[in-house]
Formats: C-alpha cells, structure tokens, sequence
C-alpha cells in the first residue's frame, strides 16, 4: 500500500517546515549515491529537467525540493517494489536555489543537494 | 536576328535591365554565401545544418537542456490539434491542403514566396488565410494558437525537406528582397538597434543573461513552443517582441515588413532544412 | 484529442522505461501583473499501475512544470503487459489513460 498525500507538507512555505512536516526531527545525511542530473545553469525556471538516479537498494520514495520555490516541496514520488531508484521530471523554480533530493530507502533516509542558477531572461518575449 | 534600330535600342536596354536582374539576383546568393561564411567562420565547430536550432547549436550546456526537453517535445498535443485543423474540411468539403496546392503546388518548404500577381510576399499564414476565406471560411487570427498550431502542424510534415526560396528574376521580387535586408540592417528602436547588431554582429555573445542567437537557419525551426509561455509562437510574433525589446514601434504580424523580414531570412536560409515546430525557452 | 496523456515505452532485458507528457496547465495561480486574479490548477496526484499493480504515485504541486514530463524505470516487465496512468488535480479533473507495452 503506498503512501498518501503529504498534505501538510505541500503547504510549508521553508525548506526547514517541509522536511519536518515530511521526516520529523531528524537529520538526512548526504548520500554520495544520489546524483542529481539537471543544468547547473537553466535557461528557463519555468521548465528545469531533472533526474535523479540512484545506487542505494529498494528506494520507496524521492522527494524533490527546491529551497527557493514558494511551497519548497515539489514533488513526492512513492515508488513499488518493482520501480527503479530513478525518476525523470521537469520542475519550476522561482528563483536560483539549492534543489534537494531526499531518498526514503531500505537503508535509511538520504539526500543529496545540487544548486541551479535561473537566469531570468530579459530578451525573451 | 537583327531588327530595326527601335527593336535593338529595346533589346539593349532589356540587356541591361536583365543583366541588372542577374546582378541582383547574383546578389541575393552572393548575400546567403556571405550570410554563411560569416556565421560558420565565427562557430568554426557547427555544422551547417546545426544551425536551425539556433541558440542551441552554438552552446553546449543550453543544447544538453534542449535534448533533454526534446526527448518527448511539450509540442505534442498542439502538433496532434494542428493535425486535426489541417485535416478538417472547410464547410463547402475543401481540404486546407487541397487549396494549397494552387499555389502551384508549393511545398512548406517553398514559402514565403513573392507572387508576381499581387506584387506581394504571401507566407504560409497568408496563403492558409487566402485558402480559408476563398473557401468562405473566416480568416484566422495571426496572434493565436490556432494558426499557430496549423503552422505546426504543416512543418512538421515539412520534416526532411529543406528550405528552398530564392528570389526570381522578377524586378519586384528583388526589391522586395531588398526591402527585407534593408530591414535586418536598419537600426531602429530607442535602443536603436538592428537585427544584425544583436544576431549577427553579437551572435553567440550575452545580454540579459542569454546567449544572442545567430539567425542562418533560425527561420526554419518556426512555429516553437516557448518553455516560458507553454504555448507555441510564431515567426511574426517573434518580430512584434523584438521590436518591443529594442522598443521600436511593432507591425502588425503579416504586414509587408514582417513579411520581407521573413523573406529575407528564408532566402539566407535556402538549402537549410525543415526543422519546426522548434523549442525555445 | 481529448486524451491528455501519452505514453512512450522501452524495453530492455526485463526493464521498462515508461516516459510520459501530460497536458496539464499546473497554473500555481495567484494574482497577475495585470490584477487578474487566476486560480491554482494542478494534477496533485499521478498514479501508474503495471498489470494492475501501483508501481508509482507521484504527489505533485504546482512546482511541477506546465504539460508535465515524468519518466521512471520498471523492473520484470515485459512487452505485452499493461500500463495505466491515472491523474488527479486540485478542482477535481481526472483523466485516465491504459496502453500496452
């Protein structure tokens, strides 16, 4: 049975508030097998690709977060026991900020962090 | 054959006047050859046909963002709609594409073209406009997404052609030419700024925190879905932003300057292939 | 087409990689610049199913970008076999959409 909505958590307007509302009181270590793939420049905060891949066993959820955004939390993925450490998306961010990708595994609960810049981009129209 | 004097004063002047014509018409390919030489010595390691990605051909970093975004294009669902607006019958049972086809069976690839009847330059948005309202079919608006997605949709299947306008020997379709390049060069705009200050002299260089693109090719990737708007736009749409941006008065899209713009921009992008909708940020 | 999602699939050795676009607006809503007032409009929650097992669920806000992209990978999956895609957004919008590998 997979995990509800983190409703709360889908509405804490700082990185601090999402990660209590969504792991209590603890602290995440970095996890060097976490990679988050995505441009250390985007052209455009509208639309960010992003992909994070992973080497840790039996991942059951990723959770996206980048620091900056309005409600921090993007995205929770809840992952089956057949899906793989892996998921691919497109994010907005608001501004340039850290993005945070937090791994709930058999192993334990880890993250990795990776800065993007936003170019606001004053030519295009 | 030598005739009266009278027929031989005409002939002379009409070889001058076509030697004028060849000259001007060596002139427009003399232009691409020079429009190309230019940008392929500036970006020595693009490959030609690159080039109609714009942006994206010339930064490595923005190009892996492209390829990613380009694995399953945001277009899609306004390709499939334009699919269907091209495919649907006018009230009277014309087909879009059956229409186009009396414009001497023109491929996508062959717009825009000068048509020496009107003495104007009719782009695929006017010649699908014609179609419809020969057809008793009210015209479309040329800001909005249904045109828009029909253009799409006609590129698309253009895929695998390439560009393939040159100006006639038609004196009219050469000052019309003209008239195009006069304006990529004209400096206008409080900024006062031309075309070619931004994508040709600065091509490849930064302002506002983006990278200028060279425009050899840029037509040919038309209409593109902007990742900022999450819609398509269009060439001419693209012409009324810059002209905000060098705050310069904007045409109307399809008015005769927009529409010699493009004809120009074809011409210098002759030989180079269909490669729209395209994806812009 | 009323439909708003499509799907993509590869298959390698015993290993699917669905990717998906879906047409969504996702509008984080707010006020514009012109005083428009437009209102939050985004798919909260994306569920597939392989053979009509939950191999993902994607809990979502507005942070995710307009005409969303999600790719995830399965393993034991074959050719054949059934993907459903079911989401749902904040003003109660459903769509639904069940392709074969």
């Amino acid at each position: 049975m997979l995990a509800g909505r983190p409703v709360e958590a889908f509405q804490t307007e700082t990185v601090d508030q999402t990660l209590h509302a969504l792991f209590g009181d603890v602290t995440i270590p970095i996890s060097d097998k976490i990679r988050i793939a995505a441009a250390d420049l985007a052209e455009n905060g509208a639309v960010v690709p992003i992909k994070i891949e992973i080497k840790l066993d039996d991942v059951e959820a990723i959770s996206i977060i980048a620091t900056k955004n309005p409600i921090p939390l993007v995205a929770k993925f809840v992952l089956g026991p057949t899906t793989a450490g892996f998921v691919a998306t497109r994010i907005k961010l608001a501004a340039s900020c850290e993005v945070i990708a937090v791994v709930e595994s058999a192993d334990g609960v880890f993250q990795a962090r990776k800065p993007i810049e936003v170019t606001i981009g004053g030519c295009g129209v | 054959m030598w005739r009266s004097v009278r027929s031989i004063r005409s002939f002379a002047i009409t070889l001058v006047l076509g030697g004028a014509a060849l000259i001007a018409h060596a002139d427009s390919t003399a232009d691409r050859e020079a429009f190309r030489r230019l940008y392929l010595q500036r970006f020595p390691t693009v490959e030609i046909d690159q080039f109609v990605l714009g942006v994206y051909a010339i930064d490595a970093k923005l190009r892996e963002q492209y390829e990613s975004i380009n694995e399953f294009p945001p277009y899609e669902f306004a390709l499939d709609e334009g699919e269907d607006l091209v495919l649907k019958r006018f009230a009277n049972g014309v087909g879009l594409r059956e229409c186009l086809a009396k414009n001497d069976n023109r491929g996508v690839n062959q717009y825009p073209y000068f048509d020496a009847a009107t003495g104007e330059i009719v782009s695929l948005s006017v010649a699908i406009n014609r179609c419809r309202e020969r057809n008793g079919e009210a015209p479309l608006n040329y800001r909005r997404q249904a045109l828009a997605k029909t253009l799409a949709a006609l590129n698309f299947s253009a895929r695998g052609t390439r560009r393939s306008v040159t100006v006639g020997h038609d004196a009219k379709a050469q000052a019309a030419y003209a008239s195009g390049k006069a304006h990529f060069y004209m400096k206008r705009g409080q900024l006062n700024l031309s075309c070619a200050d931004c994508h040709v002299t600065a091509a490849g260089k930064h302002l506002r925190e983006q990278t200028l693109a060279p425009l050899l090719g840029a037509v040919n990737h038309y209409p593109v879905y902007g990742l900022r708007w999450g819609a398509l736009g269009t060439l001419h749409m693209r012409f009324v932003g810059c002209f905000e941006q060098v705050r310069a008065m904007p045409a109307a899209p399809q008015s005769r300057i927009y529409r010699e713009l493009e004809y120009f921009l074809a011409v210098m992008s002759n030989g180079l292939p269909m490669s729209g909708p395209g994806i812009q940020r | 087409m009323s439909n708003s999602i499509k799907v993509r699939t590869s298959v390698r050795n015993n290993t699917v990689t669905v990717r998906m676009l879906v047409r969504h607006a996702m509008e984080v809503g707010g006020v514009r610049a012109n005083g428009e007032r437009v209102a939050a409009h985004f798919i909260k929650e994306i569920t597939c199913t392989h053979n009509g097992k939950t191999v993902m669920v994607g809990h979502w806000g507005a942070g995710i970008a307009k005409n969303p992209y999600l790719s995830f990978t399965i393993r034991d999956a074959a050719v054949g076999d059934e993907l459903r895609i079911r989401w749902v957004d904040n003003q109660g919008g459903i769509d639904e959409f069940a392709t074969r590998i």
